[in-house]
C-alpha cells in the first residue's frame, strides 16, 4: 500500500447545525485521478473545499503525504501543493496569458514579478491545455469551453502534486467535456495526483482510475469503478440503473432509469 | 464571433505600453494649460522673470505662484488620488459601480474634516489625519455589509448611497451647530481648490503619495483578487488581509484628496471605467494609468470651471457632478449589475 498523497481523517463539518460531513475518512492515492461522485448535496464540494484548506472542518484532519497536516502549513506553502478550480470562477478582462500567469502567483517573490523560468512554465501549459492561439486574446471574447482550457492552463501553470477540480465540465458541451477529462487523464499521467468532482457519472466512470462515492456526507462505496460498478452502489446511492457496455473494444457506461 | 477577435486580438499591455506616455504628455500640457490660463491677464514669462529676480511682490509671480501653481498642484494630487482609490474601491468590492464618492468614502472623510474643524479650529494638522480616518470607517462599514450579507453589487452601491447621505446629515448637524468656525463649509461640500494652498497641500500631498505607492506595490495582488475569492485563496493570496490594506490604502488615497479640495464626485467612477476600455483591468497598468488620467481630468475640469464663466468661477465639484451623475445613470442602464468584465 502506497502512502497517498493526500488523506482525510474523520472529517466533520457542519454548517447551520447540520452536518455536511459527517466522520468521512478518505485517501487518494498517489498519480491517480479519483472522481468524487454523489447525488447534489452529498458534501462534495464541501470535502474539497475542506482538502485545499478553503474550508476548516470542525474535527478530524487532512494529511499531505501521510505526513505533515494541511493547517501546518501557509496558505502559500499549501498553494505550491494543491490547486483548485472552483466551480463558479470569475471572467476579468485581461489576456489570456496574464490569466495563466497568476497560476505562477504562489512561486513569486515579494516583487511579483515572473521569472524566465516562470515564463517558460506559462508557456508549456498553455501548449498542454491547448490555449496557445489565443494567449494574447482577452478572456471574456472566448467561449465557455475555452476559457475553462485557460483556466485548466492556469492550473498546470500553479504546477502542484495534487489538483481539485470542482465539477469542471458542467455547462461544456458533450466533445470539451471529452477534452478536458482527457486533460486531467494527462495530468495524471504525468504524476500528478488528479481530484475532480463529477456530475456526469459515464464520464467520471469511463475516465477515472477511482471512485469515491459520497452519500449524505459518508463514503458509500471506493475503489476502481469496476469495484464500485460491481459492488451496485451507484445504483443504489443514485436510485438509477447503470449499465456497463462494451462498445468497439471500449467499456462504456449508460445511465437509464431504475 | 470572428470580427469580434480581431477587434480585440491587438496585445493590451503594448497598447497600454502606448498609452502611458501619451497620457504623461496629456498631463504636462494640461499642467502648462491650467498655470497659462486664468481670469487675470499675466505673462507667463514675466512673472517668472519677476520670481527669478527675487521680485515677490509683481502681482503676476504673486498669482501664478501662490495662486496657480498650488492650484493646479492641488489638482494633480487629488485627481489622481481620487482616480486610484476608485481603482482600488472596485478591486475590494468587486463592483463596478463602486466609487469614494458614491459609497460614501468621501462623505465619512468628510463628516471627520468638518467635526474636528469644528472642535480644534486651531490644529489644521490634524485636517488629513481625520480625513483619513473618517473615509477608513466609511470604507469598512461599506466592506462589512458586503462581506456579511454577500449582498450584490446593486445592493452594496444603495447602501453605499444610504451610507453617504447618513454621514451628509452629520456634516451638516456640525455646521448648523458651529457656523462660525466653518465658514466655507458649502465649498467644501461642492468641493474645489479656490481657496488652496501650500499649507493645506503640504501633509496631505505626503498621505496621497503614500496611498499611490501602496496602490502600485499591490497591484499584482490585485490582479489575483480578481479572480474571486476561492480562486485568489488557492493561488496563495492572503484574501482578507489584503483587502484590509487595500481599504486602508483607498482611504489615504480619498481622505488626502478630501482633506484640501473638499467633497469632489465622481472622478473615482468615471476615469477607471474609460481606461479599462482601452486597457483591459490588469492593474499593474491600470494604476498608474488611472493615476495619470485622474489628474488630467481634475486639471481640464478646474481650468474649464475657472475659465468658462470668468472672472467668477464656479467650483470644479459642481463640473464633475454635472459630468459624473449621467456617467453614472449611463452604467447603472447599460451594464445590468455593473460587473467589471
Amino acid at each position: 500500500m502506497t502512502t497517498p498523497a493526500l488523506s482525510a481523517e474523520n472529517l466533520r463539518f457542519s454548517f447551520g447545525g447540520a452536518d455536511v460531513l459527517q466522520d468521512l475518512s478518505a485517501a487518494f492515492s498517489p498519480g491517480r485521478l479519483t472522481a468524487v461522485l454523489g447525488p447534489n448535496g452529498c458534501g462534495k464540494t464541501t470535502l474539497l473545499r475542506c482538502l485545499c484548506g478553503l474550508l476548516k472542518p470542525q474535527s478530524g484532519r487532512i494529511l499531505l503525504d501521510g505526513g505533515s497536516p494541511l493547517t501546518a502549513l501557509s496558505r502559500k506553502a499549501l498553494a505550491r501543493r494543491i490547486s483548485f478550480l472552483p466551480q463558479v470562477r470569475a471572467v476579468p478582462d485581461i489576456t489570456v496569458e496574464a490569466l495563466v500567469s497568476h497560476g505562477r502567483f504562489p512561486h513569486l517573490g515579494l516583487s511579483r514579478r515572473l521569472t524566465n523560468d516562470d515564463r517558460e512554465i506559462v508557456h508549456q501549459a498553455m501548449k498542454q491545455a491547448g490555449v496557445l492561439d489565443f494567449a494574447m486574446q482577452r478572456v471574456p471574447a472566448l467561449s465557455g469551453g475555452e476559457r475553462q482550457r485557460v483556466y485548466l492552463a492556469m492550473l498546470l501553470a500553479q504546477d502542484t502534486g495534487v489538483v481539485l477540480l470542482d465539477e469542471p465540465t458542467t455547462y461544456l458541451d458533450a466533445r470539451h467535456k471529452f477534452e478536458v477529462l482527457e486533460l486531467l487523464c494527462a495530468m495524471r499521467s504525468s504524476g500528478k495526483t488528479v481530484i475532480a468532482v463529477l456530475h456526469d457519472l459515464p464520464l467520471a466512470l469511463r475516465y477515472s482510475d477511482e471512485i469515491l462515492l459520497l452519500e449524505n456526507g459518508r463514503p458509500a462505496a471506493a475503489g476502481t469503478p469496476d469495484e464500485v460498478y460491481d459492488a451496485g452502489a451507484i445504483d443504489r446511492v443514485f436510485g438509477i440503473s447503470c449499465r456497463r457496455i462494451r462498445i468497439d473494444g471500449q467499456t462504456e457506461y449508460i445511465e437509464r432509469r431504475a | 464571433m470572428h470580427t469580434s477577435r480581431t477587434a480585440c486580438s491587438e496585445k493590451p499591455n503594448k497598447r497600454a505600453a502606448r498609452l502611458f506616455p501619451l497620457l504623461l504628455l496629456g498631463l504636462v500640457l494640461a499642467f502648462c494649460l491650467s498655470l497659462l490660463v486664468g481670469s487675470a491677464q499675466i505673462s507667463v514669462l514675466d512673472s517668472v522673470r519677476a520670481w527669478l529676480r527675487g521680485d515677490l511682490s509683481d502681482p503676476g509671480c504673486r498669482i501664478l505662484f501662490y495662486v496657480r501653481l498650488p492650484r493646479a498642484l492641488a489638482a494633480v494630487l487629488s485627481g489622481a488620488a481620487l482616480a486610484v482609490s476608485g481603482v482600488v474601491i472596485q478591486n475590494v468590492l468587486n463592483n463596478a459601480l463602486a466609487a469614494p464618492n458614491i459609497i460614501g468614502v468621501n462623505a465619512g472623510a468628510g463628516f471627520a474634516v468638518l467635526l474636528v474643524i469644528a472642535l480644534f479650529p486651531s490644529v489644521s494638522g490634524l485636517i488629513p489625519a481625520s480625513a483619513f480616518l473618517g473615509a477608513l470607517f466609511a470604507s469598512l462599514l461599506i466592506y462589512a455589509i458586503a462581506a456579511r450579507t454577500g449582498a450584490s453589487r446593486v445592493t452594496i452601491t444603495l447602501a453605499g448611497v444610504a451610507i453617504s447621505s447618513v454621514f451628509t446629515a452629520c456634516s451638516n448637524a456640525v455646521k448648523t451647530f458651529f457656523p462660525d468656525t466653518i465658514y466655507n463649509a458649502n465649498a467644501f461640500f461642492v468641493g474645489g481648490f479656490a481657496g488652496v494652498s501650500y499649507r493645506n497641500l503640504s501633509p496631505a500631498w505626503a498621505v496621497i503619495l503614500l496611498g499611490l505607492l501602496l496602490a502600485l506595490l499591490l497591484s499584482g495582488d490585485m490582479d489575483v483578487l480578481a479572480l474571486g475569492d476561492e480562486t485568489a485563496q488557492s493561488l496563495g493570496l492572503a484574501v482578507r488581509p489584503v483587502r484590509l490594506i487595500l481599504l486602508v490604502t483607498a482611504s489615504l488615497l480619498a481622505g488626502g484628496a478630501v482633506s484640501f479640495s473638499g467633497l469632489l464626485g465622481f472622478v473615482g467612477l468615471i476615469v477607471p471605467h474609460i481606461l479599462r476600455r482601452f486597457t483591459g483591468a490588469r492593474h499593474r497598468v491600470l494604476v498608474p494609468l488611472a493615476a495619470l488620467g485622474g489628474a488630467i481630468f481634475v486639471l481640464l475640469c478646474d481650468t474649464l470651471s475657472r475659465t468658462l464663466f470668468a472672472p467668477y468661477e464656479i467650483p470644479v465639484g459642481i463640473v464633475l457632478s454635472l459630468l459624473g451623475g449621467p456617467f453614472f445613470l449611463f452604467l447603472l442602464l447599460t451594464r445590468k449589475g455593473g460587473r467589471i468584465e
